[in-house]
Order: C-alpha cells, then structure tokens, then sequence
C-alpha cells in the first residue's frame, strides 16, 4: 500500500504537463513577439522620419519665405524716393519724411522691432523719433555693419542685443544691406527682427511628446530656441557641432542623458541650420511595445497553467478513481467497482480493474460458501450424536431398576430415553418447535434425575405464548449436560436447574429477542474459565455429551447472525447463568406454515 | 465538469481584458499624477526687478520640466522681514509640498522656516541663507568669493590706494553680510586703501541710496562706491551720473538690469558682479525634485561673472546681461 502513497504520479503529470504548455506559448507568443516588435519599431522609424522630415522642411521652407519678405520690405525702403531724396539732400525734411517712411513699415509689422539707416560718417536715422540713439555704440563697428559693406545681397546676423536706441536691450536678428551712397561710399539699412513670428511658426510644431525645433546660424549660435534660457545658462544643452558637421539629416544622440534625435536640415538662403530634436521615437513606442509584451507573456503563462490544469484534472480525476478503488482493495473491501465510463486506455484499465475484484469476490464467496456448507454438515453431524456414555449410563440404570422391581420406574425412564431419540432423531431437520426442545430438555432432565434422585431438582418457567416458535435443534440439552456434569454433579448438597423462556427488549441488541435461560446453583466459574468456554478452549474433562458449550453458540450464530447467542453469568461457588438469545422475527411460527 | 472550464475561461478572459484595460489606463494617467507645489518666496516683488524676475523665470521653467506648480509671493521689499515670516505660513498652511525662499534675514527666518521643516515641507534657500536647525540645501552665488574678486580688480583700477565707501542692501541680510565680508578681505593689507568709517544701509531702496550717495558725494571725495545689489548699484549710479562724478568716483556693486547697462555704457558704474538668478530659480526647483527622490542635501555655487563695459556685449556676456531672445521678456 505505501508503494502508492511514496511516489506522487499525480504532481508530476500535472507539472509536466504545466511545463510543456507553458514553454510551448512563451516560444510561440516570444519568435512572434520578436519578430512583430522588429517589424514595428522599422515601420515606426520610418514613419516618423519621413514626417518629422516633412516638418523641418516646411519649417525650412516658411522661415525662408518669411525672410524674402523681410527682403522685400527693405527693397521697397531702398528704392524708395523718400530715401533717395534723404540721401542726396539730408535736410530736416529729407529726415522727417524717412523716419515717417521707416515708421510707417513697421505698423502693420510686429515682427520687425526697428528700421534704421547708417551713413558712412556714423550718422544714425532710426524709425522712432521719441528714442535717443545710443551714442555710446558706433554702429560701423558691429558685425551687420561690416558685412553689409563687405558683402553684396541682404546680410543676416547672429542673434544678438540689440543696442541702437539708449538704454533699451533687446534680442533681435539684423538684416542688413549695404547700397550705393556717394563717392563709392555705402550707407546700410538695418531692419532688426524680433523672434514673434519665428516663434509663432515653429511654436506650432508637434515632434511628438517634449520635441521641438530650434534654428542655428553659420557659426553655430542659436538664432532661436524655445528653450534659449536653459541652453545659455548651460542648464540644458545641444550637441551643436554634431549637428553641423552631421553626415546624414537623421541622427541620435544622447544628451542630458536622454536619448534624442536630431533632424536637420540647412536652408541655402539663409544659411540657417532648422533643427528637430525629438525623442527616440522607437524608444519611446519600444517602452510600451514592452508593456504589453510582459502582460501577453504572462497571460500566456496564466492561460497555459490553466490549460494544463484542466486536462491534467479530467486525467487525474479518473487516475484518482482508480487509485482509490485500488486502495479499498487493498483495505478489504473486494467488491469495489471502479466508475470511469470513458473510452480511453483509462476506461479500458478500470473495467479491467472491475473485472478482475468481480473474479476475486466470485472466487472468495464460493470459497465461503463451501466452508459454510462444511461446518454445516459437521455440526449437523454432532447434533445428532448423543453421548454414548450417556446411553450406557441409563441403560444401565434401567437395568438396575428392573431388577430391583421398580417397574413403574423403568417404563418412565424408557419412555423418556425413547422421547429423548425421537426428537434428536427427527428426519434430520435443522429446526423443530421450542415445544418440542423443551420436551427433549424434560426427557432428558427427567432420566438424569432419576438417576441422582434428590440431589437434582429443576423447574421450568415458561412463556407458553412463545412454545411454538421454532428454533434450531438441540441447543438447550448439552448446556444442561455441561451444568449437570461439570456445576452439580460435584456439589456436596441439592443442585437445582432453573429452565426460563421469556421474550424481552434487549438494549444492546436493540431489539426484541427470545431469550432462554438456564440457571444452576453449582460451584460457578472464574472469570478466566468463563473466557476459556466462549473461546472454545475449555477441555471438557469427563463425561461431557462432547458437543460443547463453543459448538452451540458457534450454531445459533451461523443460523441466526454473529450478535446473537450465548451470554455467560457466572460467579465461583455461586451458580451459573446462561441466556440463549434469539430473534423473534427471525424464528419461524410453525403454526403459521 | 464542463460547465466549470467555461466558467474559468470566462473568468480568465475577463481579467485578461481587465489588466490590458488597466495598463493602457495607467499608461495615461502618468502623465496625469498629481502636480507638486512649491512655494517660491522672494526678498521683493519680481515685477521690480531684474534679479528677481529671471529667478521666477528659472523656477517657473524648472516648474514646467519638472511638472510642478510654482507659486511666486514676495513682500513689497527686502525690509519687510514680516511680511515674509507671514508668507511662509501661508505656505505652512497651505501644505505646499516645498519652499524655495530668500531670506530677508538670517536669523528671523529661522524659527517659521524650522517649523516648516518639521511639518515635513522641503526647505531650500535660495540666494541668501537661514539659520536652520537642520541640514538644507543651499542655491546661491558664492558670495564672499565674488566680493573678494571684485575688491580685488577694483583695488587694482584704483592703483591700490584710496577710499572706498560700502552701501550695504539691507542690514543682517546674508547676502549684504556676505558680500561686505568679502570685499574687506580681497583688500591687501600691502595696498593703501581705506574702507570709509560708515557704512549706509539703503533698505533695498534705490531712492534712499540715491539721497545716501548724492548727500555724501556733495560734502566729501571718495575713490570709489562698492554698492552690493541691484537696487543700491542702480541708486549709486544715478547719484554720481546726475553730479557728473562718472570719470573721478568708480562705482563697483553686484547685479544688473537695463538701468546699470546704460550706466556701464555711460561710465557711471565700472564693474558689475553678475549673478545667474535665472540658474538659481532652476536649480532651487530641480533641487527640490531631487530632495524628493531622496537625495543628499547639498549647497550650489550657481557662480558669478566679472562685467565691464569693454566686454558686456561679447558674445557669451550679452546672454547674461538680457537672458531670453523672446519677445515679452523685454517689455
């Protein structure tokens, strides 16, 4: 049995089982999920290089486009008679007509901060009369100056303070333009553009989550940035050179620690680098891509855990049957039928099993049968024996008697021997009324009187209404025989012999019983004899009818059920006391058949 | 037995569909999360001056980087020591996260801001320090190194010998107590120079420094002005450009704003010390960020740069003098 109990068949399938589910969907869900994430992430960058490429160069393009206006705007000043007059004759009209001109450009126009003309001699006119020029500043040194003079077409500088009005600092990007004054010399025109519009177009630029576009000049300064405060105080940072000497418009790069791409692209007419810089945008998809690959894998895993849950059970709970019917086999209980209606190597395996306790229980009840059958016919075999000492014994007192003339004597004694062998003989039947039992007993109690004479007395005390109850044959007379042999014979003084029959509720039974008594007043029995006679090991010494107290039980147990028959009281020099108990259900009414 | 792998496939596909739902959820909400709050308390109102609207600039930018809310108060002006006790209570009350302040004082500051610690708000000083029971960071110019340079080149304009008068900001205030400290000590001892006996306290009041410096230039001479803020630099300066003194006394002082550079231009003031408040409002913000997840408490030397007239428009310079290419932040 413990065979079963040490190995555990039962865990292992289902972890094998488990295991192999298991690893099947992560390699599934793992190959595809791998394959899947690669062909995203391709397609992603792709997608958003090709649109944030798209942006920069629109972006490009506006910038341009808005810079040629500027460059229209100082043409139409350029070429314009207020000017013209004003630089062949610089009379206070001359001037006020230019600064009205200078003013009148910059009404409708917010981007543009201030217009001013520089003469050669250093003379400034600017578009605000209420301003004072700042005269600590020579506008001839500063860098729009310079290159308006030394380059043709309209110049753009770096951004830069702007310092021509006194006491007022702003950030501007100068357009310059050197022309034609007199004497081959050149005055500028200076238009200097705040930032509003630039921002206003590239404020509007998504480069997804916290990207955003900002603008460098030639030398690498920033024109515009939308973060211009962080990068200046050098709390934040761009990889400027990077990007100006970049091999491809695309490019990542790690900065501030994260990671980021640039895309760029410089315009030929300003000379204006436009930067993107966004986030990884792989990277970014990547940390949800992830998300949901972890949630799919341990779904997986769940499901798969599952499923294998379920299968292993339908498995293991026909297992499991089996197992159990195998264990009450093995615990004695042989007819067990194993339930497992499925068609399967399991089906087939229990109705085996089935088949085979259906054998074994076959086999065990004719072998039970046989050995009832033999007890049986031993037993009858003893019941119809009748002590030959016995026999003798009488014979022999009724031979004494005939010869002391004691006729009467005789004939009662025959007569009784005679009703004695008729009722033990009795065509062999198992059963016979308890009438007829307790005239075998009276038969049999009246010779052995006759033959102690005063120092045998015994008394009946019967239920009448129960005489015709049948019972099982000769029962009563060899427990007499024991009491008579082995409790009075050797008293010194009268043994008595007390013969009952009664019907009673018996508690322990739980039922109502026929119960005969017997009680002697011989010398009794230690607790020790009393074991030794139910227990059969009593050796009857002496004359003893040879069917013992163990045969008698031993019968009315095998014919009427193992709870039933003899009960023993008895106490040392006291007397005995033996109860028969019966069903009453159970005994046949004889006047009923 | 089959009514039951149903039920259990139901139930599994409805916390599948359940956490799937959930993490595309969750995926939104982070950006969702609750902001924290910081209280920036100033020494005067930002709108007055320069030093202390690219401050607020700073921490407000810091704010948006970092997703917090910055909320800006500041007393009328640097005197009101009160004013500012009564600020940082309503931020106590308000159970603000943290608080970014500039002490008015060194020592008056200590008992509120102490307790604003113990009520477990993270506590940073900015610009001029507090008197605190317990450790805290610190976000400020060095200040006594950026006096002692200055007295250093001033010493060496002057030709190392003269007198020199101090116009303190406001008495007790560390930065005034810094910064007067370090200038006497980047005087030689060799040279033969002189601080002047007095030395004025403006209240962080350019009209009082004006009044100080005019009165005193009228009845005495002096070598040169050491003005240590902002508003006393920009009252100093007006003094000795409205008595046309710019060739006979050097002005030196710290901070700057449209006022002084037209004084530099002009020659009313020679030497200006330039702080970085637009880094110190940053740093103060992301300090606090930093404070949060735990980190170790520290003091930063946002530095300082020397500026004279021959260099304020160089490239790197003109970014400290007018921070910020945009539009509005020069209206």
């Amino acid at each position: 049995m413990n065979r079963l109990n040490r190995v555990k068949p039962l865990y292992s399938i289902r972890s094998t089982l488990t295991l192999t589910v298991s690893i099947i969907i992560i390699f599934i869900l793992g190959s595809f999920g791998y394959v899947l994430l690669n062909i995203a992430n391709k397609t992603i960058q792709d997608v958003s290089d090709q649109s944030s490429q798209t942006v920069i160069n629109q972006v490009q393009y506006d910038v341009d486009q808005y810079l040629q206006t500027v460059e229209l705007t100082m043409d139409s000043v350029r070429y314009s008679s207020i000017l013209r007059n004003f630089l062949n004759d610089q009379s206070f009209k001359n001037r006020e007509h230019t600064i009205d001109l200078f003013e009148s450009m910059l009404l409708s126009r917010d981007d543009i901060i201030s217009i001013a003309l520089v003469l050669p001699d250093g003379q400034v006119v600017t578009n605000d009369r209420n301003n004072e020029v700042n005269t600590y500043i020579d506008q001839r040194k500063e860098d729009y100056y310079i290159n308006a003079l030394e380059y043709t077409g309209m110049q753009i500088s770096s951004s830069h303070i702007q310092k021509i009005f006194l006491g007022e600092y702003q950030w501007v990007v100068s357009c310059s333009r050197g022309f034609e004054y007199r004497n081959g010399e050149k005055a500028v025109l200076i238009i200097d553009l705040n930032f509003s519009l630039i921002e206003e177009m590239l404020r509007r630029i998504s480069l997804g989550d916290k990207g955003y576009v900002f603008i460098l000049d030639p030398k690498g300064d920033l024109v515009y940035h939308p973060k211009r405060e962080l990068i200046d105080s050098g709390l934040k940072h761009e990889n400027i050179e990077g990007i100006l000497n970049r091999h491809v418009d695309i490019f990542s790069d790690e900065i501030d620690d994260e990671k980021i791409e640039y895309v760029v692209t410089t315009s030929k007419y300003s000379k204006w680098t436009i930067v993107g810089r966004r986030f990884s945008t792989v990277s970014v998809y990547q940390h949800l891509f992830q998300r949901y690959y972890v949630v799919m894998i341990a779904a997986g895993v769940l499901i798969s855990v599952i499923l294998a849950w379920l299968l292993s059970s339908t498995i293991l709970k026909q297992i499991r049957l089996l197992l159990g019917g195998i264990r009450e086999f093995e615990s004695g209980k042989l007819d067990v039928n194993v339930d497992i209606e499925v068609e399967n190597e399991l089906g087939y395996l229990a109705g085996a099993f089935n088949d085979m306790t259906a054998q074994i229980t076959d086999l065990i009840d004719e072998n039970k049968q046989a050995e009832k059958m033999k007890r049986k016919y031993e037993l009858r075999a003893l019941q119809a024996q009748i002590n030959p000492h016995f026999l003798y014994n009488t014979l022999d007192s009724i031979v004494w008697m005939g010869e002391a003339g004691e006729s009467k004597e005789v004939v009662t004694m025959t007569s009784a021997l005679a009703k004695l062998f008729r009722l033990s003989i009795n065509k062999g039947d198992t059963y016979h009324r308890i009438k007829d039992e307790l005239e075998h007993v009276e038969a049999y109690l009246k010779i052995q009187q006759m033959r102690y004479g005063n120092q045998l007395i015994y008394t009946f005390d019967i239920d009448e209404t129960l005489i015709n109850q049948s019972i099982i044959k000769i029962i009563l007379q060899p427990i007499i025989e024991n009491a008579i042999y082995h409790g009075i014979k050797t008293l010194p003084g009268q043994g008595t012999i007390e013969v009952s029959l009664y019907q009673d509720y018996l508690v322990d039974l739980e039922e109502v019983c026929i119960i005969f008594e017997i009680e002697d007043n011989g010398i009794g029995m230690t607790e020790e004899e009393i074991d030794k006679l139910i227990s059969g090991q009593y050796e009857s010494t002496g004359k003893g009818s040879g069917v013992g107290f163990h045969n008698v039980d031993d019968r009315i147990k095998m014919h009427y059920g193992d709870k039933y028959g003899l009960v023993v009281e008895s106490e040392k020099y006291e007397g005995t006391k033996i109860q028969f108990r019966f069903p009453l259900n159970e005994a046949v009414n004889y006047e009923k058949v | 037995m089959r009514r039951f792998n149903l039920m259990l496939l139901l139930l599994l596909a409805v916390i599948l569909t359940g956490s799937v739902t959930w993490l595309a959820l969750s995926n939104i909400n982070v950006d969702a999360k609750e902001e924290t709050q910081i209280h920036l308390i100033l020494k005067a109102k930002p709108d007055r001056l320069s030093f202390w609207s690219q401050m607020t600039e700073g921490a407000k930018i810091a704010g948006t980087e970092f997703d917090a809310n910055i909320v800006v108060t500041a007393p009328e002006r640097e005197v009101n020591i009160h004013e500012q006790i009564e600020m940082v209570q309503e931020a106590i009350d308000e159970k603000t996260d943290a608080i970014i302040i500039a002490a008015t004082d060194y020592y008056a500051l200590s008992d509120i801001c102490n307790e604003a610690m113990k009520a477990g708000i993270v506590v940073v000083t900015i610009d001029s320090d507090i008197d605190l029971d317990s450790p805290h960071s610190y976000i400020a110019t060095n200040n006594i190194n950026a006096s002692k340079r200055l007295s250093y080149e001033l010493s060496g304009i002057i030709g190392g010998k003269g007198e020199i008068l101090i116009v303190g900001h406001v008495l007790g205030a560390s930065t005034t107590v810094d910064r007067i400290e370090g200038f006497t000590q980047g005087i030689k001892p060799s040279e033969q120079i002189e601080l002047y006996d007095k030395i004025f306290y403006a209240d962080d009041n350019e009209d009082k420094a004006y009044d100080m410096t005019k009165e005193f230039l009228e009845n005495n001479r002096i070598d040169a002005i050491f003005a240590t803020n902002e508003v006393t630099l920009t009252g100093v300066g007006r003094a000795v450009k409205d008595l046309g003194l710019e060739e006979t006394v050097y002005v030196v002082g710290f901070d700057v704003n449209n006022n002084i550079m037209q004084m530099l231009e002009n020659g009313a003031v020679d030497i200006t010390m330039i702080q970085r408040p637009f880094n110190m409002g940053y740093l103060a913000v992301e300090e606090v960020i930093d404070l949060f997840n735990k980190s170790e408490v520290q003091t930063i030397d946002t530095g300082s740069v020397m500026i004279t007239k021959d260099i304020m428009f160089s490239p790197e310079n003109q970014r400290l003098l007018v921070p910020g290419a945009k539009n509005h932040s020069t209206e």
